[in-house]
């Protein structure tokens, strides 16, 4: 008996709805949980996803990629670069791993959500690899990290950060909490495959694969493109799950690409951005956080919203602005309380490194600069004390990230005050109107939480300072980071202009 | 003490800090500055402002008369 050629059997294997006869379907697949009220009246047995692949090809597939990523791996333990990579390198690795490894446990979940309620069998077994793929992106992210374990013990907080009340764990916990795992079927694919995974994985896992492969870590290079692979082929079910939502509910669909554009954007703000324009060593620096912004998710977001009918979201002039300002901020603020994170961030504030820094962003200098002054003379002179943090900043109550005085930093020269919504005699602050409106579509959702901040207020820090927020993280004294060239940089002042 | 959130200008951050709501907003200014002046906005030989829901605050009043309350946010800087 011949076998049947692929175009023959592939559809039969994808397409497998069937009535169903001893429930009904509205409890098989309950509508908060599948299509949701927006996409209740879909047509989904059109759901198509553009790139095929069946069960024995995908596994042929990752088999070959988990071959060749082990190879590297061991070839490069034998030459252990660890050793000899230099330490603002290793900020980057620490804070990739303890930010994405159980994160993409978490997107392994939200893959299973769709594999289980997706309302139509082609995408739910999309998403059965998506599953797969994504506990794959796990694995591989926790033994990585193990293997460096007697070098520091920063490198386990890959496994402990989302087990941790860490201020950047609790952030990163809040966007995945909110989009990939209390939402629908329908919302989640567009909300974790065509924004998060279509729009902004290509930041941390190609703009970072370039910048390993020029630091020469080539073990940390092809693990991140092993994984970008993966998240090519399953973010896909995002873009066909829109082409049926638009026909239906337009308004919400553009709701959800607007609301997940932002809150990866503040994501990846954090922890993109520094690693970039700082951590990253001068010479091996291609492009800026910007430039990749620009190109790599400004252009081809821009791109695939329109190509949907929808439009670009209503805060966008907000966020290209932001693009000069906001991971700045940012990383000044991890940089400046480092004591609280699990990685050794890098300051990036030598004479060469601002030199780029003003040739990337022309009002760098001017807005950055005397405050980097301020703090390399204070190290210079012996005062590592004053470089840092004796209080808490004000953090945002949805993207869970310190507030940055240089939102709307035209309008702070005159004066200054909080975006702020008071709800059920609590007081909520927000970095920036896109925070402010995401929670106000949804406050029910989000009132409840406490941030950081929050929880101090509430006596749930003790003692309540800085070294009672240090145990209620659990970062440890060994852990608790410090700066990445013990200030070297501070001493590089060549090129700066006097204060 | 009393919560509040301040920022003073030329930082890049609002602070969250516990101010002695009994004294004066110049006392409560300085204790305020102690977290950012030579810490990362240098320091200048120029008197402090505060502003308090858009209002310039007099430094010697107290900060009950200026009617700052818990949580309230209040702005700073070199004059």
């Amino acid at each position: 008996m011949s076998l049947l050629k692929r175009e023959e059997w592939f559809d039969l294997s994808r397409r497998l709805d069937w009535t169903p006869r001893y429930v009904p379907a509205d409890e098989l697949f309950p509508s908060d949980f599948s299509a949701g009220e927006a996409g209740a009246k879909g047509d989904w047995s059109t759901w198509d996803e553009p790139y095929k692949v069946s069960y024995r090809e995908y596994m042929h597939l990752q088999r070959q990629k988990e071959t060749s990523v082990y190879a590297v791996k061991t070839a490069l333990e034998r030459a252990k670069f660890l050793e000899r990579a230099d330490p603002r390198w290793k900020a980057v690795m620490k804070a990739h791993y303890g930010a994405v490894a159980i994160g993409e446990y978490v997107a392994g979940m939200a893959e299973a959500r769709m594999g289980r309620w997706a309302p139509s069998a082609a995408w739910r077994n999309v998403s059965v690899l998506g599953l797969l793929d994504e506990f794959r992106h796990t694995q591989i992210q926790l033994i990585f990290p193990h293997s460096f374990l007697a070098d520091s013990p920063q490198w386990d907080w890959a496994q402990k950060a989302y087990h941790s009340n860490e201020w950047a764990a609790l952030a990163a916990k809040h966007i995945l909490d909110d989009m990939l795992l209390t939402s629908s079927a329908v919302d989640l694919a567009v909300l974790l495959t065509f924004v998060f995974e279509t729009g902004f994985t290509n930041l941390q896992f190609l703009g970072m694969a370039m910048d390993a492969m020029e630091e020469g870590d080539v073990e940390f290079s092809t693990l991140l493109s092993s994984i970008q692979t993966d998240e090519a082929r399953h973010s896909q079910q995002g873009s066909a799950v829109l082409d049926i939502l638009v026909k239906e509910d337009p308004e919400h669909a553009q709701y959800l690409v607007d609301k997940a554009f932002w809150r990866c954007w503040r994501l990846f703000g954090v922890l993109t951005g520094p690693a970039m324009d700082y951590y990253t060593p001068l010479e091996n620096r291609r492009m800026s956080f910007k430039e990749f912004m620009e190109e790599w998710v400004v252009d081809q977001f821009q791109r695939s919203v329109e190509d949907h009918g929808l439009k670009l979201p209503w805060y966008w002039d907000i966020f290209l602005s932001e693009l000069d300002y906001e991971h700045h901020s940012l990383h000044m603020g991890v940089w400046f309380w480092r004591p609280t994170v699990w990685w050794d961030p890098a300051a990036g504030a030598s004479a060469p490194e601002r030199k780029w820094l003003a040739e990337k962003y022309p009002d760098w200098e001017e807005t950055w600069g005397p405050m980097w002054d301020t703090i390399g003379k204070n190290i210079r002179e012996g005062n590592e004390l004053k470089s840092l943090p004796q209080t808490f900043p004000v953090l945002c109550n949805i993207c869970q990230l310190p507030i940055s005085s240089s939102y709307n930093w035209t309008a702070v020269k005159d004066d200054w005050t909080l975006l702020t919504k008071d709800l059920n005699g609590r007081r909520h602050y927000f970095c920036s109107e896109p925070c402010q409106w995401i929670f106000e579509q949804e406050q029910d959702k989000y009132d409840q939480h406490l941030s950081l901040v929050d929880r101090f207020l509430a006596g749930m820090i003790d003692p309540p300072d800085l070294g009672g927020a240090l145990v209620y993280m659990g970062i440890t004294p060994d852990v608790s980071g410090k700066d990445a060239l013990e200030y070297a940089w501070a001493f590089d002042t060549e090129e700066v202009a006097p204060s | 003490m009393m919560p509040f959130l301040g920022y003073f200008n030329g930082d890049f951050i609002p602070l969250l800090f516990l101010g002695d709501e009994t004294g004066t907003v110049g006392q409560l200014v300085d204790a305020f500055a102690e977290h950012v002046v030579d810490i990362r906005v240098a320091r200048r030989d120029a008197e402090y402002f505060a502003r308090h829901n858009g209002r310039e605050l007099d430094l010697s009043e107290s900060v009950a008369a200026a009617g700052i309350g818990p949580l309230d946010t209040v702005y700073m800087g070199y004059r």
